[in-house]
């Protein structure tokens, strides 16, 4: 638990400050705020808002990790 | 009354120029003008978060307007729909740019340079210093300022989905009527 708190506070140390997988935090805000605006635009109750938030969400980390896999994939290629 | 679903809700946009204007100024500031006390602070703190992640990503580096050949930031259309934190960025284009223009010699920029467009070499230097991070704090200052873009349809039109319903409803009355 602590570590992950520490991860979550280095992100204001900047991206100099982390290493390999840390970096992954930066997807949490973008994820995060991009799914629930979205919902919220769209919906004015917060129940309907929060289920298209998670929808949302859950295909921007599909479409991420399908992205993820094609770079991995073309890596190998280099 | 309108129908959001399987839920139903009353509505007030108030005076929708002015919300519109303010969701623009400030993230989340329309909504809590409209009394969507809720829906405001998370679209103020959403877009706020975005918007500061970017910019700590890229040094403060990555929102600046420049449309002069070969530095054409077609980014900050994008990043202007955040509203009053684009508005340092015009001004300092304004400055440095526009006087460049008049006078053919460099001005110094205000606020000790930031925001402001950067010379090719100050451009060359950020690419170095910051890596893949100057695009990344691009790319999220820019999402920021496209969602506020929705933030600012909502403000105006109300939710999407309910807009979307109205407006179906209002040309079926219209073919009942043209039909009659």
């Amino acid at each position: 638990m602590i570590n992950f708190l520490s991860s979550l506070l280095i992100i204001g140390a900047g991206p100099e400050a982390m290493s390999g997988w840390e970096r992954l935090f930066f997807l949490l805000p973008l994820i995060v705020c991009t799914s629930l605006v979205y919902g919220a635009t769209r919906h004015e109750n917060w129940p309907v808002i929060t289920v298209e938030a998670v929808k949302i969400g859950t295909w921007l980390v599909g479409l991420t990790a399908c992205v993820f896999v094609v770079a991995l994939l073309l890596s190998f290629f280099n | 009354m309108a129908t959001d679903d399987e839920f139903e809700f009353e509505l007030d946009l108030k005076n929708r120029n002015v919300a519109a204007l303010l969701a623009w100024l400030v993230p989340g500031v329309g909504h809590l003008y409209q009394g969507r006390t809720s829906k405001g602070i998370v679209i103020f703190l959403s877009i706020s978060l975005l918007f500061i992640t970017g910019l700590q990503m890229s040094g403060g580096k990555a929102v600046y307007c420049s449309f002069r050949n070969p530095d054409l930031r077609w980014q900050f259309v994008g990043q202007f729909f955040v509203g009053s934190a684009s508005v340092p960025a015009i001004i300092q284009n304004r400055v440095v740019r526009g006087q460049e223009k008049k006078l053919g010699v460099v001005i110094k920029p205000l606020f000790g340079g930031k925001f402001a467009p950067p010379t090719s070499t100050e451009r060359l230097q950020w690419h170095e210093d910051y890596h893949a991070y100057f695009q990344m704090g691009t790319l999220y200052t820019l999402v920021a300022g496209l969602l506020n873009l929705f933030a600012i349809f909502d403000a105006y039109c109300g939710p999407f989905v309910l807009f979307r319903e109205l407006a179906t409803k209002e040309d079926e009355s219209k073919e009942d009527e043209s039909n009659l």
